[in-house]
């Protein structure tokens, strides 16, 4: 993220502050999306980031902080888009990522079945927002401890306790589809 | 399914997040943003107490009585007005060391100068004065400077700045592998080449070169086990060098190259385990982001297609082959890093530019006379490259707006290359 391009916009240029938008959208959605697994509410607390960006980029201090000041500001958007009554008349479903195509599909994911996504998504449903968060900035954006924590507005070591509550709460989950998934036994002959 | 072992957990959630990733935001998403924002009143930043107050103390403050914030609050406002009122000087805009940037000028040589031209052919000028067979330009990241070799046999290597003034020798008694640009480091500091050595010029190695100081080090084949190093790229974190190895044994059958990290001081060298690369010698491209670390490179595809697109994680030390059934060559990430594009020989020559979040999202440009190492603009509107006959710049627009741009030249050494500005 070029600084120059963060300065302009903190003071007060807005095709800056577009060009900063456009570099960031694509990154903001997808982020929101994982966490509040919803397109539609992604969408709000995409926007609601990034216009809370706009008008509070002066409280910036250091351009060169604001992408993980711009995922907190994510963050807190989820959370509050997560609170929202939903609206009437939407419905949340949830995209499968792998429909293609026939013959057109290029991604090589053998380990990644049907079976196995459907799990890992009722799994991670399970976990409150702080969990989710916490799970997506480790394992989808790699994020260190003090990156996840500046992230979240929280300390590192609270970083380190949700993330091993949250690892722990999937693992269960997933044992317990596991154990309902078991083949029945006996019956006729 | 039964539970997976801690590893395996690790790379499910990860894999899992990294498919459901592969989505668009709405088209009209952006819009509605700027939209937005462009109604929106921004709050002054003094009125904005997270401003002015370390994140640690405004966490002390909200818990502390009003009166006492709003005291704090307003001293730490004066004696940021009056720390503001020595703020005094000009600083030099330069652009970040990766992602997009603006649009300088392109470079190229015509085997004995260096050319400079505008992005839309005009302006065609040779720039550096004085040096014999030079080739090779590449600006440095901060757009300041230009590295290049005079082909003196042996061959010298040269800074100067990036209009070509102020030129000095570097360092010399190299043999520069021709076609092979220099890399920077991202600091602007140090430049990584790629030189022969030994009776037949076969002991390729990597040098890394101080352009302050023109001290020269060499990565030395030792730490590859034997290989021949050459290719070298230097990572956006300014942490690795990526290198393509070639085994350094006597002539076999048919060398079997691959990819090696390094360190810029040679050490901890370690071969990346991509699918089999196959006889082309094309470089390694880094992602355009300091938290990744993944690189782009052709090699075997599978079904006997040729050369496949794929992109190597290293921090979870996975493939993914981003192609489809098609011969994809020269494969090099967009400025944002959102996109790739390469060369494909399937039918008409064509330059393809596909999403690497979503794969399915392909354009296909003309390629117009491109026929070697297509590259991004600074800002990522535009992919440039040399014709098949390294007589032509060809600049394309991405959105295919405009017709291609052709610089006709005399036959080049090295690929153009293209400055980058502060936005």
């Amino acid at each position: 993220m070029s600084r120059d391009l963060v300065e302009r916009a903190m003071a007060g240029d807005h095709d800056a502050f577009s060009e900063l938008a456009r570099i960031s959208i694509h990154r903001l959605y997808v982020i929101a999306r994982l966490i509040v697994r919803d397109d539609a509410r992604a969408e709000d607390a995409t926007q609601e980031a990034l216009v809370a960006a706009w008008r509070k980029l002066s409280a910036l201090r250091d351009p060169d902080r604001f992408e993980a000041w711009l995922h907190r500001l994510l963050v807190n958007a989820c959370y509050r888009e997560s609170r929202r009554v939903r609206r009437l008349g939407s419905i949340e479903v949830h995209v499968d990522p792998f429909t293609a195509l026939e013959g057109t599909s290029t991604i090589e994911d053998p380990a990644m079945d049907l079976a196995s996504r459907d799990e890992l998504e009722r799994g991670f449903r399970r976990l409150d927002l702080d969990q989710r968060a916490v799970l997506v900035m480790h394992y989808y954006l790699g994020f260190s401890l003090d990156e996840a924590a500046e992230a979240l507005g929280v300390p590192p070591g609270t970083v380190r306790s949700r993330l091993h509550r949250a690892i722990r709460a999937m693992r269960a989950a997933l044992e317990a589809d596991a154990r309902h998934a078991l083949p029945a036994t006996g019956g006729r002959s | 399914m039964t539970t997976p072992a801690r590893d395996d957990f690790d790379l499910l959630m990860a894999g899992w997040m990294e498919a459901d990733a592969r989505v668009s935001e709405p088209v009209d998403l952006l819009g509605r943003v700027l939209d937005q924002t462009a109604r929106t009143r921004r709050t002054p930043a003094w009125f904005l107490a997270e401003r002015w107050v370390p994140a640690a103390v405004g966490d002390r403050l909200r818990a502390a009585p009003r009166p006492a914030t709003a005291i704090l609050v307003l001293a730490l406002v004066l004696a940021a007005l009056v720390a503001i009122a020595f703020v005094a000087g000009s600083h030099q805009r330069l652009p970040a060391p990766f992602g997009p940037a603006a649009n300088g000028q392109l470079v190229f040589d015509t085997f004995d100068q260096i050319y400079a031209a505008n992005p839309d052919g005009t302006g065609a000028r040779p720039i550096v004065a004085g040096v014999p067979r030079a080739a090779g330009a590449t600006f440095s990241p901060d757009g300041t400077r230009l590295v290049f070799w005079g082909n003196d046999r042996p061959d010298f290597l040269y800074v100067g700045n990036a209009d070509g003034t102020g030129v000095r020798k570097l360092v010399g008694d190299l043999w520069i592998s021709t076609d092979k640009s220099p890399s920077w480091s991202p600091d602007s500091r140090y430049v990584a080449i790629s030189t022969e050595s030994g009776p037949d010029r076969l002991d390729e190695y990597v040098v890394i070169v101080d352009t302050n100081s023109g001290t020269a080090t060499s990565i030395a084949s030792a730490g590859l086990a034997g290989n021949r190093a050459l290719l070298p790229g230097w990572s956006p974190d300014g942490q690795w060098i990526v290198l393509e190895g070639i085994p350094n044994v006597p002539p076999m059958p048919v060398e079997s190259p691959s990819y090696w990290l390094v360190r810029p001081d040679g050490s901890d060298a370690r071969r990346i385990p991509t699918s089999p690369l196959g006889t082309d010698v094309i470089a390694a491209h880094w992602a355009p982001d300091s938290r990744r670390l993944q690189i782009a490179y052709s090699a075997e595809g599978p079904g006997g297609a040729g050369s496949a697109a794929y992109v190597f994680d290293l921090a979870t030390n996975r493939e993914t082959r981003i192609s489809s059934d098609e011969l994809a060559l020269w494969p090099a990430w967009s400025p944002d890093g959102r996109w790739l594009t390469w060369l494909t020989g399937a039918g008409p020559d064509g330059v393809r530019i596909v999403s690497v979040e979503d794969p399915l999202q392909v354009r296909t440009l003309d390629a117009s006379g491109m026929g070697q190492a297509p590259a991004w603009s600074p800002d990522g509107r535009y992919i440039f490259g040399l014709s098949r006959s390294r007589t032509e710049v060809v600049v394309l627009a991405v959105d295919g707006s405009t017709t291609a741009v052709s610089i006709p030249h005399p036959i080049s050494q090295a690929l153009p290359d293209w400055q980058r500005l502060a936005p």
